[in-house]
């Protein structure tokens, strides 16, 4: 036993050694990378990762695929924009307000639209992305079609306002992190195995005393509020917003990396997003002087291509692939299921007593 | 289950369709584009005709950075800008080039998104290391790109961004952003100042006028400027009617219209609508005496087929106009490269790139904050030296800091303003000012 404990503790060493030093890597990309292009593009990984595990939480865990997140990204910008501009209040706490506000908004609108499933939850999703920004257009009060501006002024914290690109890359990694490890929370706690029994089979959740419409609110409400905490961040770092920022094809956007990456995984998003941005920005860096749009034709492609042929995206390769085995066996030295099984029941057990 | 796995495949089908709408509108240009740039940047030809010196430039070349939408929707309108700094850059280029140094075009795209017009600034200024910057066509773009150029020091200049607030008091420390176009305000004066004048040719004044236009930013704009500036005229304005963009049906609005019976109509609607419009128009059989329209929809090179003859005597604000005394010629000469007749949007583009030669000219080098101080200060009478006279209608550049209805504004080209043209026989005429063209405004408009 104490031999299987030995390698539990190794394995779980070397795994967390390895996430250490992805961490660390992050870290200090800013310290050796001067180019402000190449940290924008890192800006922009973290933000619309993020902005895809928002997504993934209603998309990949719930199974209700939301083709409207651009607009509770953008009316958490707007709520936050409008909020400083209008009182001149801190952004750190128009960033909550925002997010309140957007929760409540996705809580209120979609309680009644959760008697739709499936495709038909999309369409609703769609539609109340469009109404949003058709109600800014028409609205004096949110400046109509041409947008808002935040101040510009020194750099601050207090501000959250900078010219140099790396306060922005740090704090788009602690939100992209915390993000993610609630996320991980969610999926690990009773709310995440209510939500993914809802995914497989609504009427079997209920039955067995799960309360869907509960669930898939409380899903709403947090994905809204983290979509809404990267409007926030978005407004930030752009300094400008406009419903443009709520049109359909940004939250087609959002959804790319999630199904990309891997939509049943949480770290499907940041996969996907760490491949698919950069990638995207590097072709039209390259090529749109000569092919315009490519990077969008490449996005479609791409679409494409995953749905048919990995429909689980690149994490749902991976996790049945061999690298997978060969990086768990040979690097991180991982017992197998059964030895894992036995030393956290034995743990288990320990506590209990 | 049948049914479900259909309209998942609709929902993603659709996803699908957006995306490529995205980047599908471009196509039909995509291969003229690269040929033109690699052209117009890589290899000056001294043959031109208007090129005497004839004398191939030499020396680092001085990078000229354009952002503009080169796919998505808006791909269109960036190509035509991006004609005019083409044929700008290769007659400079055949003419020696700036201070003996040749032009060199890198371009960026932006795809009508701030987020990405501020990458691609990012990566223009500190990839590519332009030296200096033109756009944007939306004014939101330029808005974000504008403050980008400004941290870097980047002289940049619009020469179509007309949204008003770009100048305005929020913008007073951003001195290396300069605004050839005139504001919308000025597009709206200005079409006020020509019913004005009208009266010397039609005899009769106008003295009622209504605004019909999309809700959407561009209605709201002609709103917000007509209510700041009718009084100022004496005009009474009878009736403010607006509709959602894309509408399938203008009766309820032409009919208020008509009770209204305003003298002059003021307009602004994207090109669907006003195609409609005018055949509303038609349908009901009310012909308004007067149509002043504020570019977009009207002037699209689709009004005129789409319409036949029911768009004759429509007029509206445009920046150029191939029948401009001093546009004929370059037109000409635009025309027999490109195969389309140049438009505001290109003349103004070809003028900011000769108001940078200009610039560096005077400044004696490329330093940002050199070109920014010389831009300050450069004044353009008449013609460019060693250049063509202003092809625009009007006739000095100087950008200043002025006070415009009350707010202050600055580094706005002060003399900047557009001509009226006036669809006759199936062709845009200008018609005013008076002074640069020699055909009759059309009155009342026949529109048949």
């Amino acid at each position: 036993m104490a031999e299987k404990k030995r390698a539990v503790r190794i394995y779980h060493r070397n795994l967390a050694m390895v996430l250490g030093l992805i961490l660390l890597v992050f870290i200090l990309i800013p310290v050796f990378v001067k180019s402000p292009y190449v940290l924008n593009v890192f800006v922009l990984v973290f933000y619309m990762s993020t902005l895809s595990m928002a997504w993934n939480l209603l998309g990949g865990m719930t199974g209700q695929n939301s083709l409207g997140h651009a607009a509770y990204m953008g009316l958490g910008a707007y709520a936050c924009c409008l909020l400083i501009t209008k009182t001149g209040a801190n952004p750190w706490l128009a960033a909550i307000f925002g997010m309140v506000v957007v929760g409540l908004v996705a809580g209120i609108i979609f309680y009644p639209c959760f008697i739709l499933k499936g495709p038909y939850f999309t369409l609703v999703s769609i539609a109340f992305g469009e109404a949003l920004r058709q109600f800014i257009i028409n609205s004096s009060f949110f400046g109509r079609a041409s947008g808002i501006g935040l101040p510009f002024g020194k750099d601050s914290w207090l501000d959250f306002r900078f010219g140099s690109k790396v306060p922005y890359y740090y704090v788009g990694l602690i939100m992209v992190l915390g993000v993610y490890l609630l996320m991980k929370k969610i999926e690990r706690s009773r709310m995440g195995y209510a939500l993914r029994t809802i995914r497989e089979d609504e009427d079997a959740a209920a039955a067995i005393g799960i309360n869907p419409t509960r669930y898939k609110i409380m899903a709403v409400v947090v994905s809204a509020m983290v979509a809404a905490l990267v409007g926030f961040f978005y407004a930030s770092y752009i300094r400008y917003i406009d419903p443009e920022l709520m049109v359909q094809a940004k939250s087609t956007e959002s959804v790319l990396p999630a199904v990309v990456g891997g939509a049943a995984y949480v770290e499907g998003p940041l996969v996907g997003g760490l491949i698919m941005i950069p990638l995207s920005e590097f072709l039209r860096a390259k090529y749109s002087a000569i092919l315009p749009g490519i990077n969008m034709l490449m996005y479609a492609v791409a679409l494409l291509a995953v749905i048919r042929f990995r429909p689980a995206g690149i994490l749902g390769w991976y996790m049945h692939s061999n690298v997978k085995t060969f990086i768990d066996t040979k690097l991180l030295r991982k017992p197998s299921v059964d030895v894992l099984e036995e030393v956290e029941l034995a743990q288990y057990h320990k506590e209990e007593v | 289950m049948k049914l479900k796995k259909f309209l998942a495949l609709l929902c993603a089908v659709a996803m699908l369709g957006g995306l490529l709408a995205a980047c599908s509108a471009p196509a039909a240009d995509q291969s003229a584009a690269p040929s033109a740039a690699t052209e117009a940047s890589k290899a000056p030809e001294g043959g031109n005709s208007t090129a005497p010196e004839g004398n191939t430039p030499s020396g680092d070349p001085i990078r000229l950075g354009t952002i503009y939408a080169m796919s998505g929707g808006n791909a269109a309108i960036g190509e035509n800008i991006l004609r005019g700094i083409d044929f700008a850059v290769e007659e400079i280029n055949a003419k020696g080039g700036v201070d003996g140094r040749p032009l060199e075009v890198v371009r960026g795209d932006h795809a009508g998104d701030p987020a990405q017009g501020k990458s691609e600034a990012e990566r223009l200024i500190t990839q590519e290391h332009v030296d200096i910057m033109m756009g944007c066509h939306m004014s939101t773009v330029t808005e974000v790109v504008a403050q980008v150029c400004q941290q870097y020091q980047v002289p940049m200049i619009t020469a179509i961004s007309t949204l008003d607030r770009l100048s305005d008091a929020d913008h007073e420390t951003m001195d290396y952003f300069f605004r050839l176009c005139p504001l919308n305000s000025v597009y709206v004066k200005d079409m006020l100042e020509y019913l004005k004048d009208s009266s010397e040719q039609t005899g009769e004044e106008v003295k009622t006028i209504a605004i019909f236009t999309d809700r959407a930013a561009i209605g709201q704009e002609l709103i917000r400027c007509v209510e700041l500036y009718k009084d100022e005229y004496g005009f009474d304005l009878v009736a403010t009617i607006d509709y959602s963009s894309n509408a399938t049906d203008l009766s309820a609005q032409v009919l208020a219209l008509k009770q209204a019976d305003p003298d002059a109509i003021l307009c602004d609607s994207y090109i669907g609508d006003a195609t409609l419009f005018v055949q509303t128009l038609n349908a009901q059989n009310y012909k308004p005496k007067m149509i002043v329209a504020k570019a977009n929809g009207f002037t699209d090179p689709a009004f005129i087929s789409n319409l036949a003859g029911a768009a004759n005597g429509v007029a509206s604000v445009v920046e150029f106009n191939p029948d401009l005394v001093n546009g004929v010629e370059i037109n000409k000469e635009f025309n027999e490269k490109f195969g389309v007749n140049m438009n505001g949007h290109t003349a103004e583009s070809y003028t900011v790139v000769w108001l940078f030669k200009a610039a560096i000219e005077a400044a004696g080098s490329t330093d940002g904050e050199a070109v920014k101080n010389a831009l300050a200060e450069l004044e353009i009478k008449g013609e460019f030296p060693g250049g063509r006279k202003i092809v625009l209608p009007y006739d000095t550049i100087k950008f200043e800091n002025y006070d415009l209805a009350g707010e202050p504004h600055f580094r706005d080209n002060t003399s900047a303003s557009v001509a009226i043209a006036q669809v006759q026989d199936g062709e845009w005429k200008t018609v005013w000012p008076f002074d640069f063209t020699d055909t009759k405004i059309l009155y009342p408009a026949p529109l048949e």
